[in-house]
């Protein structure tokens, strides 16, 4: 929700000129209201109305969108980590508080996911920073949450290959595609051992003025204490690991 | 019977917050007003002491609401508070005769001069522990008699009383002009320059020293002891503890053993270390004080040294240099360089504290060539910090013969991992950040919790604390060393700027 006193729709239109600009390539309009989570009808009146004013450009033979060559500096929404982590710091500190388990927060980054901030799991184990390190986009539940919000992470991996790392890493490209399908409608991802074995995670998405993605937060631990014996994820960490990205894009939104 | 909470206040320099803790030392709810500053001249900030009564009496209810409870579920209150900060009041009224005046105000600068000349100066060293500063409280107190007219007289009528923030609070708490209690804490009566460090009382020869009036002096208290019962804001609960906002860190980082040590990065940044039982002189720029009086044992001290600018030289770099756009942006801009190109900055933007204690030392960039860019810059920015917080503990390992292990560190500046490696590297010790930012706040629950048995004992509380991130030294030793001397170097270069006129 935008903060009172903020035009939504302008809020919106500013999200898809940031995603047109962060996108290596032209986006469809599917593309870009699967990223924002807005209706279809909706987005179709943003992007008309950005090309309208001469913003944005259809390319007439497959019909996808890019910025208008005026405009085409535009920086992509992305958030300074440096920034992100700061603005986040209490909250990822209290959802590993009350979890029990390590939280990391994750940018895409043309390799991966970059892990940009991390807070040790409260168990007293020595454990190492794991900042600075790069997940696979597609064997991690922060990849995975921001391949949904992220129009070029998803591009990327359709020209990379899926590695295994584990027999649980899901190598299959449709497969994966479907499960983000998924993860967008349950608003969170999740990681059971398949980068790592018997470890895992679950992941919501940090978002931007007008749905932009910036980053995930996600807990993460051995499976079988974020996951029931039925293999679904407690329902009280991914109540948590939600309401703390919520929490995070709420105070986002107040910055400036 | 519904689960029971802590809560605490933490009167600070920019605001007054009231947070609420369980059980496991994990915060529910928060809640924040700031106050305004008032600089009626250069050199003088003061605060509007029912202001910051106003805003406590609002942000306590606030936090109670946010955590959805009632009142009977609050077990205590805790109060930490910013320190030397000096505020005087009528006992009939409740109507401070001033301002408060602050803790950054110097205007008692010329007062201390004449101080140090006297034949007996050195009854402050010898007493208090503390060398005449215009830092303390004491010299504030006395300006206000000398300034306000016909307080002395009022004062030795029993028609004016002293007191720190926390004695403000609490004895408006506890009713004000019907009956509230009139006590300060030991932590905050150290820093007045009036109380024996050894005997923790105040003391008649500090009195005449400064020539104040003992009848507006407040009761001295241990830190975890029932002061007296709210009338106001939180009818019925008991204050429980209180003690000033950076000794509050170190009990809130469970910094219980002689050796342990925490450093809080806000604005300035502040080291305090452990020393046990024993005052430890100081004779390199530190200031020995009371770290915590608790129930069970003796009176605890620590070494403390403070450090001017740290998150004020970034604030500097953003919006007076404005090289970046918010203060967590420095990183990425040190970041796009691998090392400080040569560059130091020394910010003795009004001299220099501890160790060095440098009125006449003015700011430095040096080491300035051509091919020093803004990234290079940033990194000096952060070194100096890092350099800073260096020589605080080389002079705490001289004075207290205690080799620091590690250094828990606290405050807003931890969000950033270049200056905490930085730190650990320049230390050549692990550096350690908790799971609770609020340092402060969670050690004035503490003490309020330990009064009243909310929590057993001190093993309790350590078993609360939580590493959130440890950072390991990994800088060459040849490089350190190098690195280092530069540094020494450059601090040098700013002392005797200013010339005496």
């Amino acid at each position: 929700m935008p903060v009172p006193g903020q035009i939504q729709s302008i809020e919106r239109a500013v999200a898809v000129l940031r995603l047109l600009a962060a996108a290596p390539q032209d986006l469809a309009l599917q593309e870009i209201a699967e990223s924002l989570e807005l209706p279809k009808a909706t987005t179709h009146g943003i992007v008309a109305t950005l090309r309208h004013v001469g913003l944005v450009q259809q390319n007439r033979s497959t019909a996808r969108y890019r910025l208008d060559t005026e405009i085409q500096d535009l920086p992509g929404g992305g958030l300074d980590p440096n920034l992100l982590r700061s603005q986040s710091m209490n909250w990822a500190d209290s959802l590993a508080a009350n979890t029990g388990e390590a939280v990391l927060i994750g940018i895409p980054s043309p390799d991966g996911v970059e892990v940009i901030h991390h807070v040790f799991c409260p168990d007293g184990t020595p454990q190492r920073l794991l900042f600075g390190e790069i997940r696979p986009v597609h064997a991690s539940a922060l990849g995975k949450v921001l391949l949904a919000h992220t129009p070029w992470l998803r591009s990327r991996l359709r020209q990379s290959s899926l590695v295994r790392y584990t027999s649980r890493t899901t190598t299959d490209r449709e497969a994966l595609l479907e499960e983000v399908r998924r993860i967008k409608a349950v608003g969170y991802s999740v990681d059971v051992g398949e980068y790592v074995s018997e470890s895992g995670g679950v992941a919501a998405p940090i978002r931007r003025y007008g749905g932009l993605g910036v980053g995930a937060i996600s807990v993460f631990g051995p499976t079988d204490r974020i996951f029931s014996t039925s293999g679904a994820p407690r329902r009280e960490i991914t109540d948590r690991v939600v309401s703390a990205a919520r929490a995070i894009s709420e105070q986002l939104a107040e910055l400036h | 019977m519904a689960d029971t909470f802590v809560a605490a206040i933490d009167q600070g320099t920019t605001s007054s917050r009231c947070l609420l803790f369980d059980h496991a030392g994990r915060m529910v709810s928060m809640a924040q007003l700031e106050h305004r500053h008032h600089y009626p001249q250069p050199g003088w900030v003061e605060h509007d002491a029912v202001e910051v009564w106003r805003n406590v009496t609002r942000v306590v209810p606030r936090a109670v609401r946010q955590a959805g409870i009632d009142i009977a579920q609050v077990a205590t209150l805790g109060i930490a508070n910013q320190r030397e900060t000096t505020v005087v009041w009528d006992p009939s009224t409740g109507r401070p005769v001033a301002n408060a005046i602050t803790w950054q105000d110097v205007r008692t600068a010329s007062f201390v001069e004449s101080l140090k000349r006297r034949p007996d100066a050195g009854v402050f060293r010898a007493v208090s522990g503390l060398e005449p500063a215009s830092y303390f409280a004491g010299p504030r107190l006395r300006w206000l008699l000398d300034h306000t007219p016909g307080l002395r007289e009022r004062a030795e009528a029993g028609q004016a009383l002293f007191g720190t923030m926390e004695t403000w609070l609490i004895w408006n708490l506890t009713g004000g002009p019907d009956g509230g209690v009139h006590v300060t804490d030991v932590t905050n009566a150290s820093r007045t320059m009036l109380m024996d460090l050894a005997a923790c009382q105040w003391d008649d020869r500090l009195i005449a020293a400064l020539d104040i009036p003992a009848l507006m002096l407040p009761e001295i208290r241990s830190n975890s002891e029932i002061y007296g019962t709210c009338k106001q804001v939180l009818p019925g609960v008991t204050i429980g503890g209180a003690l000033g906002d950076q000794q509050a860190a170190l009990v809130g980082q469970t910094c219980f053993d002689p050796g342990e040590a925490k450093c809080t990065y806000g604005t300035g940044a502040f080291v305090l270390l452990n020393t046990g039982t024993q005052v430890v002189e100081s004779t390199h720029g530190l200031l020995p004080t009371v770290a915590y009086d608790l129930p069970g044992s003796d009176t605890v001290y620590a070494l403390e040294g403070s450090i001017a600018m740290t998150g004020s030289l970034v604030q500097w770099f953003r919006d007076s240099l404005e090289m970046i756009s918010s203060a967590p942006q420095i990183e990425t801009l040190a970041r796009s360089v691998g090392d400080n190109g040569g560059c130091y900055i020394v910010p003795a933007f009004s001299g220099l504290f501890a160790p060095h204690w440098r009125e006449d030392a003015r700011g430095v960039i040096i080491g300035l060539t051509s091919y020093v860019t803004k990234g290079h810059l940033a990194r000096a920015v952060l070194e100096a910090t890092g350099w800073q917080t260096r020589d605080v503990v080389d002079a705490m390992n001289a004075d207290s013969g205690l080799a620091l292990t590690r250094l828990k560190v606290d405050g807003g500046m931890t969000a950033n991992n270049l200056l905490m490696q930085f730190v650990s590297d320049v230390l050549d010790v692990p550096v350690e950040r908790p799971m609770i930012a609020e340092t402060v706040s969670l050690g004035a629950a503490y003490v309020a919790g330990l009064a009243v048995g909310y929590w057993a004992d001190m093993e309790v509380l350590r078993h609360n604390w939580h590493r959130a991130a440890r950072w390991e030294p990994t800088m060459d030793p040849v490089a350190r060393r190098h690195e280092h001397s530069e540094w020494g170097r450059a601090v040098e270069r700013t002392y005797g700027w200013v010339q005496r006129a």
